[in-house]
């Protein structure tokens, strides 16, 4: 039904260009039609990610009407599958162009989840029965982990009024399906349990551009209008822990309206400079219902100041750039930035007698400022030397009670030398240096106190949120392609980044990674092309934590431990494309692999360790392990101009390994009762190996 | 607090008066044209190239282009000399080829199509600073979408190489699968924001597709609120979600101070062995899934737990 009013909706279109029709012109397109035979072993869900591959006939045109004053063109392609995309445009040339379209992109993630709820796919989740027959995993129902994006969308400018423009376009997104969330049942360290969470959101945004463009001068106004619509605002469910016949509510994203305005402008100057500037201001809004009650293993009610939230933030972003190119051998950049986020949100005063004793306690609202500026040289030296240098200086001021002010330093210089036409060298290097205000807690707090917020205060002088903590990194790059024959080109590049948390006691300490990518390409005259890559990326993250626990003591240290996290990732293939008949017949091979693994060290550093554990035992050898090899043959057949004839077979083959994926269990551990051990789970990107074969041959006609 | 505003409404007017002061008396004196032999006498040698430029919008009359004005010449410059000498390959006519300066060959399109919105930044352009020519990413002869040398993430990828290979990584957007673009995120011509994305900030950007993560929530995850790329990569990662790293350790690289978040989840904590469900699954994000902000209540929100 839908597809018929696709095309209806198409048809309705294009009607008004027939009268063009009987004008001279040309019209030209291609209609094709493609058979598939797809076996797929495994986790469907997995194969078709972001696809549609099934057996059946997959049907695409493209037609083009162009004219010397007028054009029409129309796309179809994956007609009536979870990837069809529709484009029908048309104008005339000079004067306007107008556009409809549709497209759909489907995201998967589990086939075949399962849930002891009823209710899967809506936002009301219920079970009959006691809580503690929920784990015969047999009685329970199965449904699909998977979104729909499907966006219907329009638009026209107008180049009549040149130099003046006017833009305009509108979209519509529905997005759909079923996601997975999760919660804690009861107090922190309680089971959680997986929940399906029904999504139907809309999206509508509006863009209106209009302005002058004619040198040397540039002005625009823009608007941008955006509103989401959720049709639940919360997902109910029966607590499993909590007494009989309650209902717990989980929050759901809320209904925003988003504006924004902005004045976007250049100027040329004498010099070869320009002068442009970007002024733009955002509003966004949004408003919830407030639960005035929560579930674990009794049902808390809250006192709240008011049961609606107004959430409203206001942004504003002023951009100044100057760019000039006054001599041949220098082309300069200098720029400055302000940006501020204001939270103007409501802040609610709750007592919740399950928290803090009862004591009131209110939202805190995070804002942030943040000013930028720097310069950017680009200089032709002799000798066909290109260095590029950059300084840019970036302050952030936030307001967070433990990390409000971070400045960084960056620097950057590049060096490229063109002087031989068969090789191009390349190196640079980056540095920047991070310093970080530790936050007020730890001027006002230096010693050692007692209590649950001065025990905090007390630690928060050894720990560093990463986002914000004092860092010095460094890039170095070098690369080099090289062209020693017409027919022959290689390129190899490695880049090494090393970020140092150098004032970090706790938490994330440092961070290495090595990246290296090596390709060529071959020509063989006119018989074959041939091209391969091969690239390698390996991460090292040291991390050091502590246990802090304040039965213990204030101040005393349980045990002290550290990760250190290595993930080495690989890439490879090559392909070819053999003349068979040159212009005729082709043969294109190809072959691809993509290959993870990651390792977790752990290391016991003080403390008493758990009875059975030592620092060889406690490693994990499979964190996000994975493979993905694939192997394509197809035969390219184009006897005549107007026909294209392709076969061929597809194998792709998907192994997952993962230390917190392996042996997965629905119920883990034991339920009742419930404690840190206990998860109920729905299935959610589990077990997501998949082995595939997959025929295609496929006729077009160009006309 | 109404003084941050006048900023927006004083400086396009400071903006409009410097333009009106430039451009007065910018009038320039027509240029006299000599040299032009006319497309006809270039189609006698150069049919196929002929041939694919007359099908392309460039050939159209109605539209202020090569065709409107000379033709072939207007982009390859007067022919005359080049006809003298009995023509050859940049043989006194301006070509395209890599070693011909690269500001040059982007000057001769950019004196048509600096005037557009598209190209308003190009100045400010990261490809630009870095010595790319127009003709390095288009071919106008061809008459393909946008005149791209080839489908555009490859065309991209021939020289981001780093990004294509995260691409192909596990968890991805689906750009390989053909369903969003580089340009669906960055302007190549140029923008004001950094990495020439469309927006003027990473998050802005984001939220134009992930509109949901928007809120403005009433418990906010500040790490969250300032920068996505905190938590996620965005062109794809080993990990699913697009994340930096996995949970529990992204997580404890700033939550580690007490209790439960402090802990190390080993190998004796997965589903054969111990089956804590701070490991398992989803690890973290068993219990906190709202880590994007939350409207629950009291500590249920505060934790995004609810």
């Amino acid at each position: 039904m839908k597809t018929a009013s696709i095309c209806l909706t198409i048809g309705l279109i294009l009607l008004p260009s027939l009268p063009v029709l009987s004008a001279d012109g040309i019209l030209e397109g291609e209609i094709g039609v493609t058979g598939m035979l797809a076996n797929v072993n495994g986790n469907k869900a997995k194969f078709n990610e972001y696809r549609d591959i099934m057996d059946g006939v997959y049907g695409g045109a493209r037609l083009k009407y162009d004219t010397d004053n007028f054009f029409a063109k129309g796309t179809a392609s994956d007609i009536a599958y979870d990837t069809q995309k529709y484009r029908v445009e048309g104008g005339m040339y000079g004067k306007f162009k107008a556009y409809l379209d549709y497209t759909e992109i489907p995201h998967n993630f589990t086939y075949g989840a399962r849930t002891f709820y009823n209710g899967a796919g809506t936002n009301s989740l219920s079970f009959t029965g006691p809580a503690s027959g929920l784990t015969n995993t047999s009685t329970w129902k199965s449904f699909d982990y998977d979104l729909r994006r499907r966006t219907f969308g329009g638009g026209f400018s107008l180049d009549v009024i040149k130099p003046f423009f006017l833009d305009v376009s509108y979209s519509r997104e529905t997005k759909t399906g079923n996601y997975p969330t999760g919660i804690g049942l009861t107090t922190p360290g309680g089971p959680s349990l997986e929940l399906p969470q029904h999504i139907d959101y809309i999206t509508n945004t509006l863009n209106v551009q209009a302005g002058y463009a004619k040198n040397p001068f540039y002005a625009g106004l823009f608007f941008m209008y955006q509103n989401f619509d959720d049709a639940n605002s919360a997902l109910y469910f029966i607590n499993p822990s909590g007494p009989a016949g309650n209902r717990d509510a989980y929050s759901l994203p809320p209904d925003n309206q988003y504006y924004k305005l902005a004045f976007k402008g250049s100027v040329k100057l004498p010099l070869n400079t320009k002068f442009n500037i970007n002024l733009a201001a955002s509003r966004t809004t949004s408003e919830a219902n407030l639960f005035t009650s929560y579930v674990t293993s009794t049902v808390t009610n809250i006192a709240l100041s008011d049961t609606t939230f107004n959430g409203k933030v206001n942004t504003q972003n002023y951009n100044f750039v100057l760019t000039s190119n006054p001599v041949p051998w220098l082309i300069g950049k200098l720029y400055y930035k302000y940006y501020d986020k204001e939270n103007k949100s409501d802040q609610i005063v709750m007592r919740d007698p399950g928290f803090a004793g009862g004591a009131p306690f209110t939202n805190p609202l995070f804002d942030y400022t943040k000013n930028n500026f720097g310069v950017d040289l680009e200089w032709s030296l002799p000798a066909n030397f290109q260095l590029s240098t950059s300084y840019a200086w970036t302050k952030i001021n936030r307001a967070r009670g433990d990390l409000p002010e971070t400045i960084d330093n960056k620097y950057q210089a590049d060096l490229k030398w063109t002087g031989l036409d068969f090789i191009t060298p390349k190196v640079g290097y980056e540095y920047m240096r991070r310093t970080a205000d530790a936050g007020v807690l730890v001027k006002e707090y230096g010693t050692a106190t007692s209590g649950d917020q001065a025990t905090e205060n007390y630690i928060s002088q050894f720990l560093r949120r990463f986002d914000a903590a004092p860092l010095s990194r460094d890039i170095f790059k070098a690369s080099v392609d090289i062209y020693p024959m017409a027919n022959l080109n290689l390129g190899f590049a490695y880049r090494l980044k090393h970020d140092n948390y150098k004032k970090t006691v706790l938490g994330l300490k440092s961070s290495r990674s090595h990246d290296i990518e090596v390709d060529a390409g071959y020509s063989i005259g006119k018989i074959a092309r041939i091209s391969a890559y091969y690239d390698l990326e390996r991460s090292l993250d040291d991390q050091v934590q502590r246990i802090f626990t304040i039965a213990s003591g204030v101040g005393t240290v349980t045990n002290d431990w550290k990760v250190k996290s290595r993930d080495n990732s690989y890439a490879w293939g090559a392909s070819t494309e053999v003349y068979l008949v040159p212009k005729i017949l082709t043969l294109i091979l190809q072959h691809d692999n993509v290959k993870s693994n990651g390792f977790l060290d752990f290391s016991y550093l003080t403390g008493t360790i758990p009875a059975g554990r030592n620092n060889d035992n406690i490693d994990i050898g499979n964190w996000d392990d994975y493979r993905l090899t694939s192997y394509i043959v197809k035969f390219k057949y184009t006897p005549t101009k107007h026909y294209i004839f392709t076969a061929g077979y597809a194998y792709e083959h998907y192994k997952y390994s993962d230390a917190s994926f392996d042996n997965y269990a629905l119920v883990s551990g034991t339920y009742p009762p419930g404690n840190s051990t206990t998860a109920l789970l729905t299935g959610a990107y589990a077990n997501p190996n998949y082995s595939s074969n997959v025929f295609f041959a496929a006729v077009s006609y160009r006309f | 607090m109404y003084r941050k505003y006048l900023i927006l409404i004083l400086c396009p007017f400071a903006f409009l008066l410097l333009f009106a002061a430039i451009s007065i008396g910018d009038e320039k004196p027509p240029i006299e044209k000599k040299g032009y032999i006319g497309a006809d006498t270039c189609k006698g040698c150069h049919e196929i190239q002929y041939g694919t430029y007359s099908k392309t919008v460039h050939s159209k009359k109605s539209v202020r282009g090569p065709e409107s004005q000379d033709a072939c010449e207007t982009c390859h410059g007067p022919g005359a000399k080049h006809v003298e000498k009995g023509g050859g390959r940049g043989v006194d006519i301006f070509d395209f080829r890599k070693n011909v300066d690269v500001k040059d060959r982007s000057a001769k399109c950019l004196s048509c199509h600096e005037e557009t919105r598209q190209m308003a930044s190009w100045n400010m352009s990261k490809h630009r600073m870095k010595g790319v020519a127009c003709n390095d990413c288009h071919v106008v002869h061809s008459g393909g979408e946008k005149f791209l040398k080839s489908e555009e993430s490859e065309l991209c990828f021939g020289c981001h190489r780093d990004i294509k290979a995260q691409t192909y990584k596990q968890s991805h957007h689906p750009i390989k699968e053909g369903l969003i673009k580089c340009s669906s995120c960055h302007d190549v011509h140029g923008t004001f924001g950094s990495k020439q994305i469309k927006a003027d900030t990473v998050n802005e950007l984001c939220y134009t597709c992930h509109a949901d993560k928007r809120g403005p929530y009433m418990w906010e995850h500040p790490p969250v609120q300032e920068n996505c790329l905190t938590c996620h990569k965005a062109h794809g990662s080993n990990h699913y979600k697009l994340l930096n790293k996995r949970p529990p350790e992204l997580c404890q690289s700033c939550h580690d101070w007490t209790q439960h978040p402090s802990s190390p989840y080993t190998s004796f904590d997965i589903f054969s062995s111990g089956h804590s469900n701070r490991m398992v699954a989803r690890a973290c994000l068993n219990c906190h899934s709202q880590i994007h902000g939350s409207n629950g209540p009291s500590a249920r929100g505060l934790h995004f737990v609810r």
